[in-house]
């Protein structure tokens, strides 16, 4: 199974030499501005995860893969791994500018830009240091993790592009569902509703708006390693049923 | 082919698309030889073969490769089976030195000694980049990789079609080299019979996803023929006589299943030629029928029979 994934990277292999140092650049650039460096991040991860089905699809090397001695599980589960394995890479790398660029600026190397910018904030609250770190990161593996874990199983079902049109399709609906379904929940624990009630929280009791922000500190990191979790477990599921889907495909 | 041991082994084999059906194909495929898988496009041909290689899922049937249920072992068949697709698939960006490097991972039996011979006669840049290449150069590349694993046994597909006639004969000859140790066997599907004619040991002809035959290439050349004669005399025969039929205006011609039984039978009446495979096709797919005879002069055919002392009433 490694097999299957070496030859995703050695295949990239160059485009990997190009595309990891302007990867980096992006995000020393973007990490400048502090916590401009997660939307970088999310996008050079999904990049590097998706790569790998991208090359597939344009040289359409799958009935290749599937006439060698490899059976097909192990074809399904080298593509996961290969998509972990970008995800992991581009928060990796994504840590590693973060801590870099947040010590040049620690030791006032980016105080200039922070200052040339007028910015309000301090220096050390834009930090990048602050938005590389894990805690800053898992919404960002957590979304990737699940996106993989969604299309994956209509990837291998049914390819590429139409996997991108489900995968479209699913997401708005999932979002739709999760906005409305917090706001039920919001409303339910007596809290203002942001989309019935927009204007409410702008006039809201500051002494409740503390209250529930002090709430959310204490929820946020079981949210968030709930959700890394979860999302983890949900993409070993997505694999085994990648699997299965794949096995009595017709290629 | 009882008591030869077989490399492949399909009994019942059945699968059904919207509008096509591959249905109770049997055949099999004896260690060293060579099986010639004819038949026009559409008749199944890739079906067949793709099934072999687990890339489509037959609805019913056995297929045993090397005595292995396919469906249960078929990694470990792949693995002493070497393929050529139709249309070889590698990555188009990388050279085929770096190509053969990712392939023959996947390979415990590679021989790299193997595959720079095979590169070195077949002509191929190794330094250059797949995609890059031609048709016929990429098939052969692909016939590198499959033979450099030292593979009991080679599936091809369409191989030769696209190719031009120098590249098609430098394939066969490679070919013919390589059954000279007696324990590759090949499965060799194409439209162009000719090709079969030089290497083939054996044919099975699949027509509408059905097999019509499949039996030595020496006995299908010895027992099936052209029969040329004049239409009155067709008029009187029974409709199952022939295999295949085109009506001329003066004459018809025919293919027989059995050259000896009709030359019994018709005598001096008709002329009874050598039937090519192409002819085969031709007639057991119903296309020569539909056709109008239009090659099949009267004149000429009446000149052949009367030479042969025949009947020149055609």
């Amino acid at each position: 199974m490694l097999n299957l994934v070496w030859k995703d990277v050695a295949a990239a292999r160059r485009v990997l030499l190009i595309l990891i140092p302007l990867g980096i650049l992006q995000l020393a650039v973007f990490a400048s501005v502090g916590p401009f460096i997660l939307p970088a991040a999310l996008f050079f991860s999904a990049v590097l995860a998706s790569g790998s089905i991208a090359l597939e699809e344009t040289q359409r090397t799958e009935t290749l893969w599937a006439s060698l001695p490899v059976s097909r599980g192990q074809i399904v589960f080298a593509r996961y791994l290969t998509v972990l394995l970008g995800i992991l890479v581009g928060l990796g790398l994504t840590c590693a500018v973060g801590q870099v660029v947040g010590r040049l600026m620690d030791t006032g190397l980016g105080a200039g830009s922070a200052a040339s910018a007028g910015a309000t904030t301090s220096a050390t609250a834009m930090n990048p240091a602050l938005f590389a770190t894990s805690t800053a990161l898992a919404p960002i593996f957590v979304v990737l993790i699940l996106t993989a874990a969604i299309y994956l199983p209509f990837y291998f079902r049914w390819g590429a592009g139409r996997g991108a049109v489900i995968l479209s399709a699913v997401g708005v609906g999932s979002l739709l569902i999760i906005t409305l379904l917090v706001q039920w929940l919001m409303g339910e624990n007596g809290y203002y509703s942001p989309m019935l009630q927009p204007g409410a929280w702008n006039t809201a009791d500051p002494a409740a708006r503390a209250a529930f922000e002090a709430r959310l500190q204490e929820v946020v990191p079981w949210v968030l390693g709930g959700s890394v979790v979860g999302s983890v477990v949900l993409f070993a599921l997505s694999s085994v049923a990648s699997w299965v889907l794949y096995e009595t495909r017709d290629l | 082919m009882d008591g030869v041991e077989n490399v492949l082994e399909i009994r019942g084999l059945c699968k059904r698309y919207s509008g096509f059906a591959l249905t109770n194909v049997s055949f099999s495929v004896p260690r060293g030889y060579v099986m010639g898988l004819i038949g026009p496009n559409g008749a199944g041909k890739t079906t067949t073969l793709k099934t072999i290689l687990g890339l489509l899922q037959p609805d019913f049937g056995e297929i045993r490769t090397f005595g292995l249920d396919a469906a249960l072992h078929g990694k470990k068949a792949r693995a002493r089976i070497g393929f050529v697709h139709d249309d070889p698939r590698f990555y188009d960006h990388l050279s085929l030195a770096q190509n053969a490097h990712i392939v023959r991972r996947f390979y415990r039996t590679w021989d790299p000694e193997s595959f720079q011979r095979l590169a070195k006669s077949f002509g191929l840049p190794l330094e250059k980049r797949f995609g890059t290449l031609s048709r016929g150069n990429k098939t052969k590349f692909a016939l590198a990789l499959a033979l450099s694993h030292r593979a009991e046994f080679v599936i091809m597909d369409e191989p030769t079609s696209g190719l031009d006639p120098v590249f098609r004969r430098d394939l066969l000859d490679s070919l013919t080299d390589l059954l000279q140790d007696e324990r590759t066997s090949i499965l060799f599907s194409t439209h162009i019979t000719s090709d079969l004619e030089r290497i083939a040991d054996y044919i099975t002809l699949i027509q509408h996803g059905r097999v019509v035959f499949s039996v030595a290439k020496d006995e299908i050349l010895e027992r099936w023929a052209l029969v040329k004669g004049g239409l009155d005399l067709l008029d009187q025969l029974p409709a199952d006589t022939f295999r295949g039929v085109r009506r001329g205006e003066h004459g018809f011609e025919a293919l027989t299943d059995d050259a000896e039984a009709t030359r019994a039978r018709l005598g001096d009446a008709v002329i009874i030629d050598r039937a090519s495979l192409d002819d085969v096709v031709l007639y057991t797919s119903g296309a020569a029928s539909a056709d109008e005879m239009v090659n099949v002069g009267a004149s000429t055919l009446a000149d052949d029979v009367g030479a042969e002392g025949g009947r020149t009433d055609a």
